[in-house]
């Protein structure tokens, strides 16, 4: 699905901060990507996100070299991968259906398809009552769901998330982390990078650590919630 | 698909956006009637003047003066303009029908010119002046050469001025889609990363352009017809010199064409420039 070969990065003529990064994400799987802030998470999910190119080495994302796709290539490639931003980025003037419906609306689905599936998934996310508000009414709890389930509404084969517990209290990161979880049941690979070690330690889910630009594998933590 | 709603613009924004471009289409619509009217009036003065001559002579060599015009090939029409009607001519010029009468006139002729093939007006000058001594061929050429050199520098500026007038829309439109893209530089972003092609966020934004443009457009023809008519109806005393002041059904299909053309151009510009920023955006 996503696969690194001895991928360097480097943002324009700065250090080198991405090393030799060598790993495969496989359809279904589940990872956390761990490390200290600045290691590095959010440069890697943007390369797998198809924001940024390696700098050196191979990265194939669904089949497609990274490095020689043209532009033209990206957006149907994007559509395959759900990304949670650190900061949301929900449109404040859109309501809460229009924010999750627009994948959907690119994607070219019938607005009947679009009303079931954004209130399907909304319900999910536990926001079904929430379809008109504005993301500025919901608190930062909700917003994070509401990011969620734009990401997964039109059922990726990827969902990468960029800090998804960092502005919710333990409760609610562990409700989220529950619903990637049913989400990897369905099929969907996941990515979530985080440094919260502490929520992660209840989870079963290999980790790919990040340190010092140098990303190691390591075994899952306990599982205990 | 959906139009996905951009972030809205200020009411100011969009209705100085309305105001330039009704202005645009109603300036460009007034110039090409301008220019139209001075191709009809070019025309007309052409065909009044050009296949009209005056020959200048006495009474005596009248008779000798018609014979050799009449000779000559190219000339469809000879006549002795009366005395009379040389007085009732010269009558508003005067203001004094007594000196008129009294006034020692020469004899003139008009004489018709073949427009297919006119004669050579120095050839016939040259006739005359062996035939009849004394007479004098006035082709109107000093005088009309300038009046429709004049007519048509007018219609040339009258097309030049269109033409700015085009490209300043063009760019003023261009620079409007550039601030709207400005404004929605994160929902364009955002967009990108959901899988959005650069195609169908040009798309959008032209679509979001499409009502404003057309109000603007309508309004502009609408004033710029209001103002046409009203020269027109008015034009015999307002301007001298033009015996009437009229657009011919084809005049009207072109200016009809402007308001369209208008619209057509704000929309690709737009969606052109809306295209290019959004390609330069990640």
């Amino acid at each position: 699905m996503i696969s690194f070969d001895n991928v360097g990065f480097r943002y324009g003529v700065g250090p080198e901060i991405l090393h030799d990064i060598s790993v495969s994400i496989e359809p279904g799987s589940f990872h956390f990507l761990t490390g200290a802030s600045g290691a590095g998470k959010t440069t890697l999910l943007n390369m797998m996100h198809l924001s940024l190119r390696p700098t050196r080495g191979f990265l194939s994302v669904f089949g497609q070299d990274v490095g020689a796709l043209k532009r033209r290539r990206m957006p149907a490639l994007r559509r395959q991968i759900g990304m949670v931003f650190q900061d949301f980025r929900l449109l404040d003037h859109m309501s809460v259906f229009d924010n999750v419906a627009l994948p959907l609306r690119l994607a070219g689905e019938k607005e009947r398809d679009i009303r079931r599936d954004v209130t399907s998934i909304l319900e999910w996310v536990g926001l079904g009552d929430t379809l008109q508000a504005t993301p500025r009414a919901l608190s930062g709890g909700e917003q994070q769901r509401v990011a969620i389930a734009r990401a997964v509404v039109a059922r990726p084969g990827i969902l990468l998330a960029d800090e998804p517990t960092g502005s919710v209290d333990e409760a609610i990161g562990q409700r989220i982390l529950r619903l990637f979880e049913e989400l990897n049941r369905l099929g969907t690979a996941i990515v979530i990078a985080t440094h919260n070690r502490s929520l992660i330690e209840r989870f079963p889910h290999a980790r790919l650590d990040l340190d010092d630009g140098n990303l190691v594998r390591l075994p899952g933590g306990g599982g205990q919630s | 698909m959906s139009g996905i709603p951009f972030k809205s613009e200020q009411r100011s924004m969009r209705a100085l956006s309305v105001l330039v471009t009704g202005l645009m289409v109603a300036l460009g619509i007034l110039v090409l009637a301008g220019a139209a009217t001075l191709r009809h009036v070019d025309t007309a003065w052409r065909h009044a003047l050009t296949d009209r001559w005056t020959v200048e002579t006495t009474a005596a060599d009248a008779d000798k003066t018609v014979a050799a015009l009449t000779t000559t090939q190219g000339i469809t029409g000879v006549r002795v303009v009366p005395a009379e009607e040389m007085r009732h001519l010269l009558q508003p010029w005067l203001h004094d029908a007594g000196l008129t009468a009294e006034l020692p006139l020469p004899t003139l002729i008009d004489v018709v010119i073949d427009r297919e093939r006119p004669p050579s007006a120095a050839v016939l000058a040259q006739k005359l002046a062996a035939a009849v001594p004394g007479a004098k061929l006035d082709d109107h050429g000093s005088w009309t050469r300038d009046l429709l050199r004049i007519a048509e520098a007018g219609e040339t500026i009258g097309l030049a001025v269109f033409a700015a007038i085009a490209l300043t829309a063009a760019l003023t439109i261009a620079a409007t889609a550039r601030t709207r893209l400005a404004v929605n530089r994160d929902e364009i972003e955002l967009l990108h990363s959901l899988g959005a092609t650069d195609g169908f966020i040009a798309g959008q934004f032209q679509a979001g352009a499409f009502r404003a443009t057309v109000v603007g457009v309508v309004t502009g023809a609408v004033l710029a017809a209001s103002v046409i008519l009203g020269v027109i109806k008015g034009a015999p005393p307002v301007i001298p010199f033009v015996a009437e002041l009229r657009l011919e059904p084809a005049d009207w299909a072109v200016l009809a064409l402007v308001p369209v053309g208008a619209l057509l151009l704000a929309l690709l510009v737009t969606r052109w420039t809306a295209y290019g920023l959004a390609r330069r955006l990640p």
